[in-house]
């Protein structure tokens, strides 16, 4: 019952937005993205609990690109997704420092790569880098 | 009579700067972010303490787990791990406390929040009253973010809009409930909306609060110093 609420509060925000851009008003319904996260049960994730054992994660077997995508999806902005493909402590604290990367742009640019080449994500696993796709 | 009238006209000559005198360089603020996806939430708190005259910047993070980010504008980055006592460090220009985004509206550096530094070009510029919207192309190296749009209201950032090639909107935030602390302002609710999937989108909701400025009488986390025998990892 409370995903049904969730998703109807969503798809009211989907349209209050989409009335929002037609009437040129660059705001959003506090209240509503208020009541979106009151109405959801709060779950607390494991991956960033283990940043204090950031090593294990870059010590992991085999890296599952639906788990880093799903990272990403979830915690993209904090950059958990890289210390699960493994990476430099900080290359993935700077996706925090930079509040989700510069502004949230590297994160969303790491989940389209992943979904893009999500048949081979060697090249990212390990990479130190902090922007993993750049050559 | 005359000390007294001395006394008066000493308070009333100094007291714009008895006012203003205090040391308005450390700013200490509470923060606390909520993502939502897939229908549930996750929230993550923190205790940001900034010092804007050499940017030092220290991150106490509280929930969902305790560390402690030290790191300034030259990118050297300490990350401290109390319950285990130990500290990464690292040096890289990404990681400078200059990229984070309190630094741009602290410094009143609002104009593209960060986007010049990152290679976007500004290609167009609309008045229209009180609300300006800028148009930025992102650097060919970027490949998947095409273009930023930024809304402007009284010369504040309320709107950023990421779209691609195609003209898809990858990601919406929502700047609001900006307050006005004398020398910078600052919102205290950003509201984001990322498209990353077909069917869902993913919010994420950062509000600041107790923001304090000035003097502080326990500054344990300006002057913070990681413990000598915490020992190093990678």
């Amino acid at each position: 019952m409370k995903k049904v609420k969730i998703v109807f509060l969503m798809l009211s925000l989907t349209v209050f937005c989409s009335y929002s851009a037609l009437a040129v008003d660059y705001t959003i319904n506090d209240d509503l993205v208020d009541q979106m996260f009151a109405s959801a049960p709060e779950t607390v994730n494991a991956a960033f609990t283990g940043l204090a054992n950031a090593e294990a994660f870059a010590s992991a077997g085999d890296k599952s690109a639906a788990a880093a995508l799903l990272l990403d999806f979830f915690l993209g902005g904090l950059g958990i997704h890289r210390f699960y493909l493994g990476t430099e402590v900080l290359t993935g604290i700077g996706y925090i420092i930079t509040c989700g990367g510069i502004f949230g742009i590297v994160p969303l640019v790491d989940f389209i790569v992943l979904i893009i080449n999500i048949e081979d994500i060697s090249p990212y696993v390990n990479n130190p880098k902090f922007f993993m796709w750049a050559n | 009579m005359k000390r007294a009238l001395l006394i008066l006209f000493l308070l009333y000559s100094f007291f714009p700067f008895l006012l203003f005198s205090q040391n308005r360089d450390r700013v200490s603020i509470h923060q606390e972010t909520s993502v939502l996806a897939k229908g549930s939430k996750s929230i993550y708190k923190s205790d940001i303490y900034y010092n804007i005259s050499n940017d030092n910047l220290l991150v106490h993070h509280l929930y969902p787990a305790e560390f402690i980010k030290i790191s300034n504008r030259l990118g050297e980055t300490k990350l401290y791990f109390p319950s285990t006592n130990t500290v990464s460090i690292q040096q890289s220009a990404a990681l400078s406390s200059t990229n984070d985004l309190l630094y741009y509206f602290v410094h009143n550096r609002i104009s593209d929040l960060g986007l010049v530094k990152e290679g976007f070009r500004l290609v167009s510029s609309i008045t229209e009253n009180t609300r300006n919207i800028t148009v930025w192309q992102a650097p060919e190296s970027l490949k998947l973010v095409y273009q930023v749009r930024l809304i402007f209201e009284n010369l504040l950032p309320v709107y950023a809009e990421y779209t691609d090639i195609k003209g898809i909107i990858l990601k919406k935030v929502y700047y609001g409930r900006y307050t006005d602390f004398t020398t910078f302002n600052l919102p205290l609710r950003i509201t984001e909306i990322s498209y990353e999937g077909s069917q869902d989108s993913v919010i994420r909701l950062s509000q600041f609060s107790q923001i304090k400025m000035g003097d502080f009488k326990d500054e344990t986390y300006f002057e913070f110093k990681i413990p000598e025998n915490a020992s190093i990892s990678k």
